[in-house]
């Protein structure tokens, strides 16, 4: 017997010793790079997302723009207050809106110390223009532009069309991300852990781990002067749960766009803070108007009515979002108007407020016998799958039998305005500040847009007409009036306006986090650590 | 596996059928009563489950009227449990019985017949062998669209080989012991044979082997809800509440928690009446 | 039956297989609902004409088989094409994932071998008395636990009530002992999940060992138990070697589950990714990689158990279950 437990602690012996040998050798690791990194304690940013690509152009996710947008510049970029600052273009100007020109920065650097040529940026407008190269980021470019190198500082850009939000399309919210046209035509993968990023932002990657972290850090050629923090680093931790624990135990600085029903969580957390931010997302139902009975204005006013919009935040928001009165959010209106002036215009519009007697009675006006219809919504966001349970639940009272179906959001993306759906789900949070970016995809039937309601009315294209010619200033009320006509016909039902929240710990200090901090040049500048 | 020595010494004696099973046996059969209970009736024992109360969400366990508090949507803990057996255990049983059939029929005709159906059926039991099964499931469930039904196809696919591998080295081995040689020159049909003399034999193994596969099945369902592939919002099923669950973790921890302790005591269970079973019947360390 | 013809036929199947297993999945890719390219351009307004530009590009729009056939010529050439959802190439994209999560695999089987064999001798020992009961219903209550459940457990636990493992990630790449401690957890959880397999599989060889002649013989001849012990676990081997492929295959299963728990960038994340992205290409090279490393494994093991014992064929032993693993 004895020499059976001998056996069994030998076992247990061998396994601990393995285990003591790996934990070790950790240990001893794990020292040195933090003596490396006691000189400059790097900014840990936590991020909800996984990315295997720090190139936006190939796929766009928030969290790729938010990188890239310190690395690589466009012409213009957004500063935190949402207004429209110069970049590599020091100043520019436009005749009708159609032809652009930029006069560009002489002292702008790629983070290698070479200069930022006027050939690199043409390179970098046509690399972003391809949908080969760039499908994300293709459609910012119509179809027919040209560049023209007027002298080595001065471009001029050519739209086949007027187009005045086309400085969207040139700043690296949007549709450009200038690098080095040397180093970008001999690299295989740009983006990839292979080549990284090469820019002449603020930051330039110093190590890339896909679907793991990438670690910034500050580059000492950038126009604006080296920035303060010196290294940032993003860790991508896509479970909920997994985060809360890394934050609660010190491991994250900063965790980006927690979700709300974990606020409490990370407030309990000792001297950590929690800020929300309207992040300009915009929530709704579209009504696709090819499916009956949705072609039916009173069937899709019955359905606008009947949605509890503000019990759906309560509930399932924790009464966070606001509730939208247009498919627009105020703050996406920073560059013309203030949040509240915005708000103001938008809550003007006309609108439909939870009602169920009006409900019940533009079912009876549509003449439509009760039927069945199904809503579905993208796996990525399940509180559209609640959402759609409440709404469902109101709509029976109508007469309207819903069953909800959850679908792949590859799938969602791909049959939206297909003709197949009579309710959809909309949820999109704009990477631009253009007022009129969601408008003109919903309305335009001239293929600027992609109109998922497939609706037309004669009436609404021109005041798009005036929005492409005008400055954004001068076309405000043409397009509130657009947007006014489709909501007035109950085409779209705004839901909500997204609110984001963030939680940092004590280690740091953040000034005035904004809707538009994460768009600005230069972010990080808004943190700092705590001494 | 659970063969004490004083179950041994049982075995041979002549009390062994007047012996009450072991304690954890009782204990499983009772819980696995009630929740065949829960299956068969869900109304009765949870009416109204999946009714809203968007007024009354997020509330924590220990609520009035709300022992294991509400969800995002109101809705009570409890009764989405209990309203839930029925998600959580049909796909499971379904994919056992399916394993089983499509077992016992490839399986008994390919060590019956042998030759080539023998050479196909077990090509396409190796082959399914050596596939990542839950990969596949993922793929397949993920492709196809989240649907519970595509999810449960798919493993009865994946579960088969085990159950067709079983079934035919027994009916291989019985169908070369004397007896069925003289049955067979008695000239009795192959069904008959089957029927009368082999699947007696092979019946405890198989049935073994259907408890496991519904634990089994009860673990890869959750799995594939908690990766969002399995049933929808609207329905109760413990995978799905296990996983919705933890956005509630601090809010009400009964949600997740009271979900995970279902399934593993209900899978345990299972297994330990499996098991129980298996050493009855005389298959121990077999 | 010859040894070559012995290998020469266990690898054709595995050949056989992976095609099988190539054609299903990538029929399945091509009725699945959903469009790439869509997918690429995100909820965006976009032109049809852009949209059938990217779709050319990945010749999307080409008939079946002719899509087939094209990946499988290149896949013989060793070529396997660019992600869709990255633009390049598959083995480059692919590589840092398959690389934490072949570490991350080999230390749980490591793991699963020491903890199950070690088990499985000393429940085997042991038959019948509190160990092996408890050993017994531990490994039943570790298979019937749902893995992400337990990681999620086990992490908040062990990382964030003690602090002694790290929380999430997977350290700093190249660097091994860092990146095998922050795996430590993880294979912790599917370790517990597999290893009920090989307890039952080592218990069951031993039993039959310890009964044997050679066994009481050399208990008469007052052997030392250890020598016994190992002696035994020599001629119980084979069947616990040629369980091998299962548990690797339900190792590589659990994985996905577990990777997303601990925020581990390995191929079963990747490959969720990518399946409902329908990124054709890089689903096709892990599945295929998967399978082929199973297969290869269960045939490099049948192969040398063939090797020491010909008389032992594949026995019916190896089909015990490690689906349950999950």
């Amino acid at each position: 017997m004895k020499r059976q437990r001998k056996l069994l602690t030998r076992t247990v012996a061998v396994i601990v010793l393995i285990l003591a040998l790996i934990s070790l050798s950790a240990c001893g690791n794990s020292n040195a790079p933090g003596n490396d990194a006691a000189k400059e304690k790097p900014l840990v940013i936590a991020v909800p997302d996984s990315i295997n690509l720090l190139e936006a152009g190939q796929e766009g996710s928030v969290i790729q723009y938010y990188i890239q947008q310190i690395v690589n510049e466009g012409l213009v970029a957004i500063g935190e207050d949402g207004k429209i600052h110069p970049a590599l273009a020091e100043s520019w100007e436009d005749e009708n809106s159609t032809v652009w020109t930029f006069n560009l920065r002489k002292d702008a650097k790629f983070s290698d110390g070479s200069p930022v040529t006027i050939d690199d940026i043409i390179y970098s407008i046509e690399r972003s223009a391809d949908p080969e190269q760039s499908p994300s980021i293709a459609y910012f470019y119509p179809e027919g532009f040209t560049t023209e190198k007027v002298d080595e500082s001065t471009l001029k850009i050519t739209l086949p069309h007027a187009q005045s939000n086309f400085i969207w399309s040139i700043s690296n919210n949007g549709g450009l991300f200038v690098t080095k046209k040397e180093w970008a035509e001999n690299a295989e993968a740009i983006g990839s852990a292979k080549d990284l990023l090469l820019g002449s932002g603020p930051y330039k990657v110093a190590e890339f781990s896909p679907g793991s972290h990438v670690t910034l850090e500050a580059s000492d050629t950038w126009w604006g002067g080296t920035p303060e923090v010196k290294q940032v680093r993003i860790d991508f931790i896509s479970d909920n749960q997994t985060r809360l624990l890394a934050f609660k135990q010190g491991d994250v600085d900063f965790a980006f766009d927690i979700p709300i029903s974990q606020i409490g969580d990370y407030q309990s957390v000792n001297g950590a803070k929690v800020q929300t931010y309207k992040d300009r997302s915009y929530v709704g139902l579209t009504f696709d108007l090819t499916v009956k009975p949705f072609d039916n204005e009173h069937v899709r006013k019955a359905v606008a009515y009947a949605i509890d919009s503000q019990g759906i935040i309560d509930s399932i928001k924790d009464g966070y979002p606001e509730k939208a009165t247009a498919f627009t959010a105020p703050e996406q209106f920073a560059t013309v108007l203030s949040a509240d002036d915005a708000r103001e215009k938008l809550n003007a519009l006309t609108h439909y407020e939870y009602n169920m007697e009006k409900a019940k009675e533009e079912f009876a006006l549509s003449g439509a016998a009760p039927f069945s219809t199904t809503i579905y919504y993208p796996d990525s966001n399940q509180d559209l799958g609640k959402a759609s349970l409440v709404i469902a639940d109101s709509l029976k009272e109508i007469g309207i039998t819903v069953d909800v179906q959850e679908i792949p959001v590859e799938q969602w993306l791909n049959e939206m305005g297909s003709g197949t759906k009579g309710i959809d789900w909309m949820d999109y949070r704009p990477p631009t500040l253009d007022p009129a970016e969601i408008a003109i995809w919903f309305l335009d039937t001239t293929g600027q847009g992609t109109n998922p309601a497939n609706w037309t009315d004669p009436s609404v294209q021109p005041y798009l007409q005036a929005v492409y010619e005008k400055s954004a200033e001068e076309g405000l009320d043409d397009l509130l009036k657009g947007i006014d006509i489709a909501q007035e016909q109950a085409i779209y039902a705004p839901i909500w306006w997204g609110e984001a929240a963030v939680a940092y710990n004590s280690s740091i200090e953040v000034d005035n986090f904004t809707s538009y901090t994460f768009l600005s040049q230069n972010w990080p500048k808004n943190f700092s650590f705590t001494k | 596996m659970e063969s004490t020595t004083k179950d041994k010494k049982l075995k041979f004696s002549p009390a062994k059928k007047l012996e009450l099973p072991p304690l954890r046996i009782i204990l499983s059969v009772f819980f696995l009563l009630i929740i065949a209970l829960w299956m068969a009736f869900p109304s009765l024992f949870a009416p109204d489950a999946l009714s809203l109360d968007i007024h009354n969400a997020k509330l924590p366990a220990g609520s009035a009227g709300h022992l294991l508090g509400t969800d995002a949507l109101g809705r009570d803990v409890l009764k989405l449990l209990i309203a839930g057996t029925d998600s959580a255990m049909i796909g499971p049983l379904c994919i056992a019985a399916g394993s089983l059939i499509i077992g016992l029929v490839l399986g008994s005709t390919a060590g019956w017949f042998g030759g080539f159906w023998d050479k196909i059926v077990s090509a396409y039991a190796d082959l399914t062998l050596s596939m990542p099964s839950m990969l596949l499931a993922i793929v397949a469930a993920a492709i196809i669209g989240g649907g519970y039904w595509v999810s449960v196809l798919v493993m009865i696919i994946l579960y088969s080989p085990f159950d067709i591998r079983l079934v035919r080295s027994a009916v291989m081995q019985q169908k070369s012991k004397p007896y069925i040689e003289s049955t067979k020159m008695l000239n009795l049909g192959t069904v008959n044979i089957l029927a009368k003399h082999i699947f007696p034999n092979i019946a405890m193994v198989v049935l073994v082997n259907f408890f496991l596969n519904i634990a089994y099945g009860l673990m890869s369902m959750s799995s594939l809800s908690f990766l969002g592939l399995g049933v929808g919002p609207k329905e109760a099923d413990w995978g799905r509440q296990l996983s919705d669950g933890r956005e509630l973790l601090s809010q009400n921890p009964a949600m997740s928690l009271s979900a995970g302790i279902i399934i593993i005591v209900t899978a345990v269970s299972i297994n330990l009446i499996g098991s129980y079973l298996l050493e009855r019947g005389g298959f121990d360390d077999n | 039956m010859s040894k070559t013809r012995f290998i020469a036929k266990r690898l054709l199947e595995c050949l056989v297989s992976l095609v099988v297993m190539s054609f299903v999945i990538f029929s399945l890719l091509y009725i699945a609902p959903g469009d790439p390219a869509r997918s690429l351009v995100g909820a965006k307004k976009v032109t049809p004409e852009l949209l059938s530009k990217i779709r050319e590009q990945y010749h999307l729009d080409d008939p079946f088989l002719t899509q087939y056939t094209r990946w499988v010529h290149d896949a013989v050439s060793l070529e396997f094409g660019n992600s869709i959802k990255a633009g390049y190439p598959v083995i480059d994209y692919i590589a840092p994932h398959a690389a934490v999560t072949f570490q991350l695999v080999g230390l749980s089987l490591l793991l699963s071998i020491i903890i199950g064999v070690g088990l499985g001798v000393v429940s085997a020992r042991r038959k019948g008395r509190l160990t092996d009961r408890i050993i017994d219903i531990s490994s039943i209550i570790g298979t019937c636990s749902p893995s992400f459940a337990l990681g999620l457990v086990l992490l908040y636990v062990f990382s964030y009530q003690f602090g002694i493992f790290p929380m999430y990630g997977i350290g700093e790449p190249g660097n091994l002992p860092d990146v095998l401690w922050h795996l430590i957890l993880p294979a912790i959880t599917l370790t517990v999940g597999v290893s009920a397999l090989l307890i039952k599989i080592t218990r069951s060889a031993m039993l039959k060992e310890v009964s044997s002649d050679y066994a009481v013989f050399m208990r008469a001849r007052a052997i030392p138990t250890g020598k016994i012990v190992f002696s035994q676990l020599k001629n119980a081997s084979a069947p616990v070697l040629t369980s091998t492929g299962l548990v690797l295959a339900s190792l590589f299963g659990a994985t996905v589950l577990i990777e997303n728990v601990f925020s581990i960038p390995g191929l079963g994340v990747l490959l969720t990714t990518s399946v409902t992205f329908r990124d054709v290409p890089v689903v096709q090279f892990i599945a295929l990689m998967l399978g082929g490393i199973i297969c290869l494994t269960s045939a490099f093991v049948d192969i040398l158990v063939y090797f020491f014992n010909p008389t032992i064929h594949r026995t019916p032993n190896n089909d015990k279950k490690a689906k349950g693993a999950s």
